[in-house]
């Protein structure tokens, strides 16, 4: 038992090292990714806050006047109603032809066309880096993301079973007692929140399982022209109204009325459940229309649907939201890793979950220092290169990374608005940032590094808010006062990361003038030491 | 539709229960109530049972709050919270925690009360 024991260690030190800045990178970006839209709409200023939809019938029909107008030819049309905060706040039209297609938004209530913002990568770019990474093919950062997952859920399992006092060291952090503390902080951060770090780890291997496990796939449904696992004929398979196909017959036909399609699909699913239509060969007899449903209705992902005829709005085929026990469970990983479903204050509840998982890695990667600091220390041996490019790495994106992320909206309001490739600049800022801080850690000794980059940190995100006052008409006073909470939340969130930035470079201050501690980590914990014991 | 008055509930009632279950702990019993005595006369087992069942009280809250699919998932969450809050309350102001605990099982009962009633 004392070896097994001892085998986990290794294995839970050892993949936690290795993989542990990345997973910093994976845990932040996607933490952020629970206000994914809201940070779309702070980093778009010049758009208006957009209205309620007053009737789903009505902004419908608004958009299929405005496609018919400009997209008439088409293949295919999108429309989805904006119905909460998921996805873009104004209906949302898109539409594929000859020429590749195109997009638009529109007042979901008076049917304009809300001028395109500024060019802008968003909340979006900053939510996708957590699975397909940055400057890697998609399916490259998908695979590195999966391993290092893979290696989360181990760190996970071997944590639980080297922790030999889950429950005796239940609700215990013991400050001021350097490794002591840093242990505690790793534990509890771990232990409070284990369902959602098992959760979130689990569900995200689960969603991209068909990528990582192709053959499965070819196993049931064979291989494609191409050579690769067929996963359209799955794709078919489970989710049929989905891939729906459609031949022209060449015959025009108008489309049906939108008011009785939408009193078609209330029939079924009550008031206000559509969230998207799916046209095919609109305008043609043989045109049909693919309903969906609202995904952010319940955990579950939402993959019901109805299909109407184009012409008539007759319903043709019906699929259920559970349709088989496994498509379910995908169903309910899914909608509880992206939580579309989470209102306001779960959304705060899972963002600090999220927030406690990347404290876990964070506090686990200084463990690792701290504890052979203090070895040396005591033997008074030399520290050896590994141990310093730990304590550089961990300062470098503990705390870099976070600037890097501020820096990346300071880049949206900087940057010229004309500037070419601006989308992706506001990337490379991030990134050059951030290399930036890896070089500054590794000029300075651990201890400034700490302290210059908490104050770096501080004034990044604590001065955004003034940023924002400053570029544009959008400031807190105007945000509070006229009640428009993505850019009030956005601005105090802010200010509330940039004063716990703040409080830690002057923890930070007041440990380093204490010459007696020399802590590799953040020596948060050694000032305390006093008034603990 | 969330409650919000029965989410804050959840909450209080996942506090209570956690104060309880610490309660029952040696180190945690000491350190509430400055005293260097073990816990050993108390009833344990009963603090351990009255604690598990505030969290019941709690999940059934949340249940209210968000609905039973939305209201386990969002009881985790008020578990977290709620044990993250006493861990910092334990180690820095450890006298404050059973205090807040007797405050929090009276806004408890009366936001229970009227959220059920009313």
């Amino acid at each position: 038992m004392a070896g097994l024991h001892r085998a986990m260690a290794e294995v839970h030190t050892w993949a936690g090292l290795i993989l542990g800045w990345l997973l910093v990178f994976v845990f932040l970006t996607g933490t952020a990714g629970y206000f994914d839209t809201e940070i779309d709409r702070w980093m778009q200023p010049e758009r208006p806050v957009a209205p309620q939809v007053e009737d789903t019938a009505l902004a419908l029909t608004h958009g299929v006047n405005y496609l018919t107008e400009h997209a008439a030819d088409a293949d295919s049309w999108f429309l989805r109603v904006p119905r909460d905060r998921t996805y873009s706040p104004w209906l949302f039209l898109s539409w594929s032809d000859d020429e590749g297609g195109g997009r638009a938004e529109l007042d979901p209530n008076d049917g304009e066309l809300v001028p395109s913002p500024r060019d802008t990568g968003g909340g979006l770019t900053l939510y996708r880096m957590h699975y397909v990474l940055h400057y890697l093919p998609e399916r490259a950062g998908e695979w590195i993301v999966g391993v290092a997952a893979m290696f989360m859920l181990l760190a996970l399992v071997t944590g639980v079973i080297v922790h030999r006092r889950i429950f005796g060291d239940f609700f215990t952090f013991r400050p001021g007692k350097r490794q002591r503390s840093w242990l505690d902080a790793h534990n509890a951060l771990g232990v409070l929140s284990l369902p959602y770090q098992f959760m979130i780890t689990y569900s995200g291997l689960v969603i991209l399982a068909g990528v990582y496990m192709p053959l499965i796939i070819a196993a049931h449904y064979g291989m494609d022209d191409r050579g690769l696992p067929d996963r359209q004929t799955m794709h078919v398979e489970t989710d049929p109204a989905g891939m729906v196909q459609v031949d022209p017959s060449g015959t025009p036909s108008p489309l049906v009325d939108m008011a009785e399609l939408v009193a078609r699909i209330d029939a079924n699913w009550g008031p206000d459940a559509v969230h998207y239509l799916q046209f095919h060969q609109p305008g043609d007899a043989s045109a049909v229309i693919v309903a969906g449903g609202d995904i952010a209705s319940s955990p579950m992902w939402n993959s019901a649907r109805l299909v109407f005829s184009g012409s008539m709005g007759e319903l043709l085929a019906q699929q259920e939201a559970v349709s088989s026990p496994a498509i379910a469970i995908t169903d309910v990983l899914r909608g509880l890793h992206e939580a579309n479903f989470a209102g306001p204050l779960l959304r705060w509840m899972l963002f600090l979950s999220g927030v406690m998982g990347t404290g876990m890695i964070a506090t686990g990667l200084v463990l690792w220092t701290v504890k052979r600091r203090q070895k040396i220390e005591k033997t008074r041996g030399t520290p050896h290169l590994g141990l310093k490019l730990v304590e550089r790495l961990n300062v470098a994106v503990i705390i870099g990374l976070p600037i890097a992320i501020a820096a990346y909206f300071w880049a949206n309001r900087l940057l010229p608005l004309d500037w070419p490739s601006r989308a992706e600049w506001e990337a490379h800022v991030m990134f050059m940032v951030w290399l930036g801080l890896l070089l500054h850690a590794g000029m300075r000794s651990t201890q400034r590094a700490w302290r210059e980059q908490a104050i770096l940190a501080a004034a990044g995100f604590g001065l955004l808010p003034v940023l924002n006052a400053v570029t544009t008409q959008r400031h807190l006073g105007v945000s509070l006062a006229t009640g428009d909470w993505v850019f009030a939340g956005f601005d105090l969130a802010m200010l509330a990361i940039g004063s716990g930035f703040a409080a830690l470079a002057w923890r930070l201050n007041r440990s380093c003038g204490n010459s007696s501690h020399r802590a590799t980590g953040p020596a948060v914990a050694s000032h305390d030491s006093k008034a603990a014991s | 539709m969330t409650s919000p008055l029965a989410a804050v509930g959840s909450l209080i009632w996942a506090y209570v229960g956690f104060v309880l279950l610490a309660l029952a702990m040696d180190r945690h019993y000491r350190a509430m109530l400055s005293t260097t005595n073990t816990g050993a006369h108390l009833p344990v087992t009963g603090l351990r049972l009255t604690g598990a069942m505030a969290l019941l009280v709690s999940l059934w809250t949340a249940m209210r709050a968000w609905g039973a699919t939305e209201g386990i998932v969002a009881w985790f969450g008020v578990l977290t919270l709620g044990a993250s809050f006493l861990t910092l309350l334990l180690a820095y102001r450890p006298p404050m925690a059973p205090k807040l605990g007797l405050i929090a099982i009276a806004f408890g009962v009366s936001t229970s009360l009227i959220e059920t009633c009313g």
